[in-house]
C-alpha cells in the first residue's frame, strides 16, 4: 500500500516544486544510507558524508561541461570518492570518537575550500549551471516526474544493496566493531579494514548520489555540500534511526520536508523544527524508526 | 612427551612502566588437555592472556600455535591461526542477535567478497551457510541452539557467558583460552560450564586453557 502511494504520488500533486523536493529528500537518503554504514553500523563519526556527495556532483558538473558522455560519470564519481575515502579513511580510522569527528570535519572544509577557490574549474561560490541531464546513449529523464521515478527505482537498489550487506558477514563485521572492536579483533575481524570498507562504501552512495544531483538538478554550489549540510545529514540519521534502513530514509525524507511544511511560520519554523528533532531524540532515542518498531512489538503483545 | 604443544610461549615479559607484570613467562600446552591458571587478583592471569591473544601484546618473548609466531601480530590475526578466547568482562555483540553473535567468528576464515555480496550469487549462499552451519553447531554445543534469534543483550548473564564460549569455538579454535569462565555464576551455572568444557576436551583435539580465580 505504501509503495502504491509512492508510485502515484506525481499524479496526486502537479505542483512541480513538490516533486523536486521529494527528488531531493530521495537523494538524501542515498547519501544516509551511505552515512549509515560507517557511523550507524560501524560507530565511526563521520562529518564527511556532505563533502563526498559535493566530490561526486562537482565530478559530474565539470566532466559534463567538458563534453564526455553522461555514462562516465558515476564511474569518474566512484572513482573520485573511493580515491578521497582511502585517502582520509587510512591515516585516520585508528582515531577514535572526537578525534575522528574533528578530522572529518576538517576534510569537509578543504574540500569546500577548494570548490570555493578554485574558481576557473569549479565557479567558485556562484557555482556551476547548465549542467547537461542525464542521458543515457540519447535516452533519459525528462522533467521531474521520470526523474522522480528514476530516482525510486536507484533508491530501492541502494536500500536493497545495503540490505544484504547487512545481512552478509561484512556487515556483522561492522556491527560487532561498533559493539566491541577488541572482541571483533579476538573473533578474526579486521576491524581496521571494516572500518575503511564501511567508509569507502558510504562514499560510493555520496558519490552517486552527488552525480545524480547534479544531472538532475542542473546547478551545483558550495552552499550544498558545507559543514551545516554534513550535520543535516547526520540529524537525519539520528532522527530516522541509527542502523536501520528504513529510519534511514524517514529521516531523510522527513527533514528535507518539514523545513518547506513549515515554512508559513517564517522566521519562527527553525524554532518549531529544532523543537522537533529534540523531541524525537529525547521520546524515541531509536529514531522515527524505533516507533513504528516498538508499536508493532505493543500491538503484538495485545492480542 | 613425545607430540609438540600446540601452543608454546617462550620468555613472554610485559612492563606497565616500571611494573613488571610479567616475567620472562615460558608456557607449554600439549593438545587435548584442559590446563588451568590460577593465582589471586592481580597476580597477571589476565595479562599473560591478553599477551598470548594480542589484544595487549608483550613487551618481549615468543609465542607459538602449532609451530607458527604469534608475537606482534593483530589480534586478528591471531583469531584466523587458531586461538580464541573469552573475556572476564563480558563482551558481546549487543546490537547482534544471538546466532549472528556466533557468525562474527564463524567467518574469520571466509573471504569477504564485495561482488557477491550485492549480487548474491551461488557462492556468496554457499558461504553464508557454511557460516550458519558453524555458528549453529557451536550453539548446540553450549545449549543455546533454542535462542538463536533472540537479542544478545537479552541473554541472562549467565547464558551470555555461554555465547562468549559459542562466539570462540565457531572459529574452531586449536586454543582456546577462557578468562574466568564461571566469575559471577552461582555454583549450579558454573558446573554446567565446567561440564561444557569437559564435553569439549572429550570431542575435539584442541587444547583448553582457564583462567580460575583462587578464591
Amino acid at each position: 500500500m505504501c509503495a502504491i502511494a509512492v508510485l502515484m504520488m506525481p499524479l496526486v500533486t502537479h505542483d512541480g516544486y513538490v516533486i523536486q523536493l521529494l527528488n531531493i529528500a530521495m537523494l538524501n537518503a542515498i547519501v544516509v544510507l551511505g552515512l549509515n554504514f560507517a557511523t550507524g553500523w560501524t560507530g565511526q563519526i563521520n562529518f564527511g558524508q556532505a563533502a563526498f556527495y559535493g566530490l561526486g556532483a562537482y565530478t559530474t558538473a565539470i566532466a559534463t561541461k567538458a563534453g564526455l558522455p553522461w555514462i562516465s560519470t558515476p564511474f569518474l564519481s566512484i572513482l573520485v570518492v573511493v580515491a578521497a575515502s582511502i585517502a582520509l579513511g587510512l591515516p585516520t580510522l585508528r582515531l577514535r570518537t572526537y578525534y575522528l569527528a574533528m578530522t572529518t570535519i576538517g576534510f569537509g572544509e578543504i574540500v569546500r575550500l577548494i570548490i570555493v577557490h578554485w574558481e576557473p574549474v569549479t565557479g567558485g561560490t556562484s557555482g556551476l549551471r547548465a549542467i547537461p541531464g542525464i542521458s543515457l546513449f540519447g535516452f533519459g529523464p525528462q522533467g521531474q516526474i521520470q526523474h522522480y521515478y528514476l530516482l525510486i527505482a536507484v533508491l530501492a537498489i541502494a536500500a536493497l544493496v545495503a540490505a544484504r550487506i547487512r545481512h552478509s558477514s561484512l556487515g556483522r563485521a561492522m556491527i560487532a566493531t561498533k559493539d566491541s572492536e577488541i572482541a571483533a579483533e579476538q573473533s578474526g575481524v579486521d576491524t581496521t579494514r571494516t572500518k575503511l570498507l564501511a567508509f569507502m562504501i558510504g562514499a560510493i552512495y555520496a558519490g552517486l548520489a552527488g552525480c545524480l544531483y547534479a544531472s538532475s538538478v542542473r546547478f551545483i554550489s558550495p552552499d550544498s555540500f558545507s559543514g551545516i549540510q554534513a550535520v543535516l545529514l547526520m540529524t537525519m540519521l539520528i532522527v530516522g534511526g541509527m542502523g536501520s534502513i528504513a529510519g534511514c530514509i524517514i529521516g531523510a525524507v522527513t527533514l528535507t520536508l518539514l523545513p518547506e511544511a513549515l515554512r508559513f511560520l517564517g522566521q519562527w519554523y527553525l524554532v518549531l523544527y529544532g523543537l522537533g528533532v529534540i523531541v524525537v531524540i529525547v521520546l524515541a532515542p531509536g529514531g522515527l524508526a524505533s516507533i513504528a518498531s516498538e508499536m508493532r512489538l505493543r500491538l503484538a503483545s495485545a492480542r | 612427551m613425545s607430540a609438540p604443544p600446540i601452543l608454546a610461549a617462550r620468555g613472554v615479559t610485559k612492563r606497565f612502566g616500571g611494573l613488571v607484570a610479567l616475567d620472562s613467562v615460558d608456557l607449554d600446552v600439549p593438545r587435548g588437555v584442559v590446563q588451568a591458571i590460577i593465582g589471586p587478583n592481580g597476580s597477571g592471569k589476565t595479562t599473560l592472556l591478553n599477551a598470548l591473544s594480542g589484544a595487549s601484546h608483550a613487551d618481549a618473548g615468543s609465542i607459538q600455535i602449532d609451530g607458527q609466531e604469534l608475537f606482534g601480530l593483530k589480534p586478528h590475526r591471531i583469531a584466523r591461526l587458531g586461538l580464541a578466547r573469552t573475556f572476564q568482562t563480558i563482551r558481546i555483540f549487543n546490537n547482534l542477535s544471538v546466532i549472528e553473535n556466533v557468525k562474527v567468528s564463524g567467518a574469520c576464515n571466509t573471504s569477504i567478497s564485495l561482488f557477491g555480496i550485492v549480487t548474491e550469487n551461488a557462492r556468496q549462499k554457499q558461504r553464508e551457510a557454511e557460516i550458519e552451519h558453524r555458528a549453529r553447531e557451536a550453539l548446540e554445543v553450549v545449549g543455546l541452539g533454542g535462542r538463536a534469534n533472540d537479542r544478545a543483550a537479552q541473554l541472562p548473564y549467565a547464558q551470555q557467558r555461554l555465547l562468549e564460549i559459542a562466539r570462540a569455538l565457531a572459529s574452531k579454535p586449536d586454543v582456546l583460552l577462557l578468562d574466568e569462565p564461571a566469575a559471577g555464576m552461582n555454583p549450579e551455572e558454573s558446573r554446567r560450564v565446567g561440564e561444557t568444557v569437559r564435553r569439549l576436551r572429550d570431542r575435539d583435539e584442541s587444547a583448553w586453557f582457564e583462567l580460575l580465580n583462587q578464591l
